[in-house]
């Protein structure tokens, strides 16, 4: 028996809702493992991925543990969901473009850094499994507001449009 | 609530470090205003790139900077860290310390990849003019262990997770390069200052 049109459109919100969480659960554990260390720690790693100048790094690692943490505290709730989900689709994309060029180099990195002192990927593994969490971004930003959604209780009417 | 939680957690990291450092592990000047505690693993890769920086420092500024080594052997990636840490206390307490953190960095890649590290580490001390049954029955003793352990534990005070880390006084430097880029400027321009 085949699934009808209007089944498989039921699914969309949980999915949305699901990749939604995952997404979000990701960075906010990914900026908070990084907050609670200090940033000269976070520093190094971006150094040793040699793309940007010495200053650039100290900057970024202040930074973008934050942006991490926000974007993905606002994903989970659902709160302008379409522009957290493009935000962090927008950091994915650095990343993965970050570990491929380490890779092209040949820049021998044993940890990506990009979950702290917890969990340690090497740069093919990170890739793989930022790609996956691209991929659910993009569920996210187009079936995510269905569900538990900030957005549908508040209205968001700027994000309407996107 | 997150920027209260994260704030906690950095306080920690403001704390003082832990006293009683043993006096061979200090270099240079005793009442010197720049004291730079160094956390590092004699395993680490990347402290033994640093250790070409700490000797520059050694060489060049001892009359006025203090230098204090602590142990942070992260020994779920490097299995023999700690091993050569308690190593190095032995052959510290025989007045050597430094010329044996010296050899453990110049011929780490050797004795890391020793089918018998212990042994391995034994011989440095020898090389050294170290007696062998010294140092042996020395690594077995327990109290080589503590003040190692002191030292993970100032390193957790002070949100010490990676090695090697330099805090020259309350500035923090991760790593040669930023040591190189950052603190040693930093540390040339206060001795410039205090001159």
């Amino acid at each position: 028996m085949k699934p009808s049109r209007s089944g498989s459109s039921d699914r969309g919100p949980i999915l949305g809702f699901s990749a939604r969480v995952v997404v979000a659960g990701v960075f906010v554990f990914s900026g908070l493992e990084k907050l609670v260390a200090p940033p000269e720690e976070f520093a190094a790693v971006i150094e040793t991925y040699r793309l940007l100048p010495d200053f650039m790094a100290l900057l970024l690692a202040r930074v973008l543990p934050w942006l991490q943490l926000y974007a993905g505290l606002a994903l989970a709730a659902g709160y302008l969901t379409r522009l957290s989900a493009a935000l962090i689709g927008a950091m994915l994309a650095v990343f993965i473009g970050a570990l491929g060029s380490t890779i092209v180099r040949g820049i021998p990195l044993s940890d990506c850094g990009c979950y702290g002192e917890f969990i340690h990927l090497n740069p093919p593994t990170a890739i793989a499994v930022d790609a996956v969490l691209l991929a659910l971004t993009v569920l996210a930003a187009r079936s995510g507001r269905r569900l538990l959604a900030l957005d549908r209780w508040i209205g968001a009417p700027e994000m309407r449009n996107l | 609530m997150g920027w209260l939680g994260v704030t906690a957690l950095r306080w920690r990291a403001h704390r003082p470090v832990v006293e009683g450092v043993p006096a061979y592990r200090h270099y240079g000047a005793r009442d010197a205003k720049i004291v730079i505690t160094e956390f590092s693993d004699f395993q680490c890769p990347a402290c033994r790139m640093a250790a070409e920086a700490v000797r520059s420092v050694k060489a060049r500024h001892a009359k006025k900077v203090t230098l204090v080594f602590r142990h942070k052997p992260l020994t779920k990636i490097h299995p023999h860290a700690f091993l050569a840490a308690q190593a190095a206390e032995c052959v510290g307490r025989q007045g050597k310390f430094w010329e044996y953190h010296d050899l453990l960095f110049q011929r780490q890649r050797e004795w890391t990849a020793a089918p018998d590290v212990k042994a391995a580490l034994v011989e440095l001390a020898a090389d050294l003019g170290l007696d062998r049954a010294g140092m042996q029955a020395c690594l077995g003793n327990p109290e080589t262990v503590r003040p190692i352990m002191k030292d993970i534990d100032a390193a957790e005070q002070k949100s010490v997770n990676a090695t090697p880390t330099f805090l020259v006084n309350e500035d923090r430097c991760v790593g040669a390069r930023q040591f190189l880029t950052r603190c040693l400027p930093d540390i040339r321009r206060k001795l410039g200052e205090a001159e």
